[in-house]
């Protein structure tokens, strides 16, 4: 079959989110030929758009703004589970990453004198916290436009990446799907990047975008990569549940309780929450209880009432028009009034901690592969520090972006294997052939996701996680193959969402079966049957890789540095 | 070119909302055409929840951008409804409504309501 295009490049980037477009930035700077390929547009696509206030940074304001006490916070608020190589790279380059963004065109808010503000960010030793102007929506506006400055980049948008083709345990380029032509396009590269983002939209209750779906870390497991602590998501704790037009609209707590003393209550109005709670996943465990327990809002949550609060409601209009003015006034465009109305909030899948392994040059075990960003673990550890999360993708998408280069230089193309090419593509065009008790690719999603938030959700045990998996290895033998799409060929979203549930299905069984090892409670995975945390079994890492086809698990002890 | 929905059969105190989407496939069709369809309302529906559903439970073969993010800044929603350029994610659907939903510019359709920016 010869029904497809080819392009040819030194590099591959997937994912047109932060990670994605500063890889390719750094690539094209390093005189390689980049193709960027985005799922959806850069811009409309991921989750770098959703990124709220803060880009942690270091200023060196004075001696305690110093890269090793960043470090240990890490440590500390990732309850000593990160890997870390990781997060001291990120700990010793996030100034420097954000200096880019300023010579990009970011703006980070300053104080009266000129200097930038730093403020307190939650876990944090030191008020790290810098606010770019315009949030994770101009970063990605700069990116794109500093992109354009480089003819050495090719942006496929609406270009779906399906499978990454290896040889020899070394890249040889991928498989995508260009959702405009319908038509299949191989790329052939000397490396790739994948910055494809998260998995937080596996969950049915998420604050993300619904295309964060875990298709890099499945295609990465599937050319051969380890995969690290894949059981730890991030939960965020208040997130709206109702109305449905703003559900998964997060709040964030921190900024509303403390600086605008909004009170969280049951669903009686009373509060519930100790006085001071120091971590995330406290504040997210204690919600999560108190609405299992039954004692939630009609809709599944809590309240956060600002109406409450103890200063004036003028105030806290203008409190709410500084601190989160784009926020304020959308939900006003849907007629809520944060300052006046308790709000129904809840615990919902935020961030994945866990991804493909890599090492502190962003390498994976397959030669060429490189990984960056959410798609990446385990920087952060059990929890993440709040403003980790943009830093994180400018670092490493940055050093992906040097090492992939560096690569691309020293090797020469290898060829793929044409058989499995044609496999490969006969596979995504059967999907449209008429079948027997058809199912549409949106319902088992839907489905899927219901599992995850059911079974693999805040709170686990045994019993949860085996049925989970039970059920996701019933799926992917008895409904998979009966997924049946309409035969469109121009934006057929349900070919997307065919390909993405077969994706979905193996990135939960990962987190379901590694979820069921980890037998302790560690930042935000909890286990009702082992409720405490175990440093003397659990400091380690669980491992995953696909070997002899199938899924093999493992765990190494987490190593310290010196 | 129609930039209304015509006269509705729905009764304003009904409890359904008529949702007439503009369809083309520049690559194969001559002429776009539209598909009608109805849904119950609920309170605080948007046209976003809307075609979302219709695509999920009505009709898998309809074209738009499902991405939001949350924030009514990304514009990935924007289409034309009833003539005005809008964001479906914060466009309110009231009962009875009919609403004419179109691509946001006619220029550059990939399908149906996608375009190209």
């Amino acid at each position: 079959m010869n029904n497809f295009d080819i392009v040819k490049c030194d590099i591959l980037v997937i994912g047109g989110g932060g990670a994605g477009c500063r890889a390719a930035i750094e690539s094209a700077s390093r005189e390689c030929q980049v193709v960027l390929a985005s799922k959806f547009p850069v811009g409309q696509s991921g989750a770098t758009v959703f990124a709220e206030r803060f880009y942690a940074g270091l200023l060196g304001t004075d001696s305690q703004d110093n890269p090793q006490n960043y470090f240990q916070d890490i440590v500390r608020a990732g309850s000593r589970l990160c890997d870390r190589t990781l997060a001291l790279r990120l700990a010793n380059d996030s100034y420097n990453r954000m200096i880019d963004l300023e010579r990009y065109g970011i703006k980070f808010k300053e104080k009266e004198d000129g200097k930038l503000l730093q403020m307190e960010a939650l876990g944090h030793s030191y008020p790290r916290g810098l606010s770019p102007l315009g949030g994770g929506h101009s970063i990605i506006r700069v990116l794109q436009r500093e992109m354009k400055k480089h003819k050495q980049i090719q942006i496929l948008e609406d270009v779906m990446v399906c499978k990454i083709l290896i040889n020899a345990n070394t890249v040889a380029g991928a498989i995508c799907l260009d959702l405009r032509k319908w038509k299949p396009v191989l790329i052939k590269s000397k490396a790739v990047i994948v910055a494809t983002g998260g998995y937080s939209a596996l969950w049915m209750h998420s604050d993300g975008p619904c295309d964060l779906t875990g298709d890099g870390i499945a295609m990465a497991y599937h050319a051969g990569a380890d995969l690290i602590d894949m059981e730890m998501i991030l939960f965020y704790p208040t997130v709206i549940t109702y109305p449905p037009s703003v559900h998964g609209v997060l709040l964030p707590h921190e900024i509303l309780t403390h600086q605008i003393k909004a009170k969280l209550l049951n669903g009686h109005f009373e509060e519930f929450l100790p006085k001071r709670i120091s971590t995330l996943e406290a504040i997210n465990y204690l919600i999560y209880k108190e609405i299992a327990k039954g004692s939630g809002t009609p809709h599944g949550g809590i309240y956060l009432d600002v109406s409450r609060s103890s200063i004036s409601r003028d105030e806290v209009r203008s409190n709410l028009m500084t601190l989160l003015p784009e926020k304020y006034m959308y939900l006003l465009e849907y007629g809520i009034d944060i300052a006046c109305q308790p709000l129904e909030v809840a615990p919902m899948a935020h961030y994945a901690l866990g991804g493909i392994r890599i090492d502190s040059e962003c390498r994976t075990r397959v030669f060429g592969l490189y990984g960056a960003g959410e798609t990446a673990g385990n920087v952060h550890g059990a929890n993440r520090l709040e403003g980790n999360a943009l830093p994180e993708v400018q670092v490493f998408g940055a050093k992906a972006g040097e090492m992939a280069a560096h690569w691309a230089k020293g090797h020469d193309y290898m060829d793929w294997n044409i058989q499995e090419v044609d496999y490969e593509i006969k596979r995504m065009e059967s999907l449209s052939e008429p079948k027997r008790n058809a199912i549409n690719p949106s319902q088992l999603k839907t489905r899927l996701q219901s599992i995850m938030w059911n079974y693999v959700g805040p709170e686990r045990d045994e019993t949860k996680l085996r049925l989970a998996i039970q059920e996701i290895e019933r799926m992917k033998k008895q409904d998979i193959d009966r997924m049946t799409i309409p035969p469109i060929r121009v934006f057929n979203l349900q070919w997307v969402h065919a390909i993405e549930v077969s994706q979905m299905l193996d990135v939960s069984e990962m987190i379901a079966r590694a979820a069921l090892i980890r037998e302790e409670t560690r930042g935000h995975h909890v286990r009702k049957d082992f409720p405490e945390k175990d440093d003397k079994n659990w400091l380690r890492h669980t491992l995953i890789r696909k070997e002899g086809g199938k899924m093999k698990l493992w765990t190494e002890p987490v190593e310290e540095v010196t | 070119m129609d930039r209304t929905c015509g006269r509705s059969n729905l009764d304003k105190s009904q409890t359904k909302v008529e949702i007439r989407i503009r369809r083309f496939n520049p690559q194969l069709e001559q002429a776009p055409y539209d598909s009608v369809y109805i849904l119950n309302f609920y309170d605080g529906m948007t046209l976003h929840e809307a075609l979302d559903y219709i695509y999920k439970t009505l009709d898998p073969t309809i074209a738009f951008r499902p991405y939001k993010c949350d924030k009514g800044i990304c514009l990935s929603c924007v289409v034309s409804v009833n003539g005005n350029k809008q964001r479906a994610c914060t466009t309110f659907v009231n009962p009875g409504d009919c609403l004419l939903v179109e691509p946001s510019d006619d220029k550059y359709v990939v399908r149906d309501l996608v375009t190209i920016l």
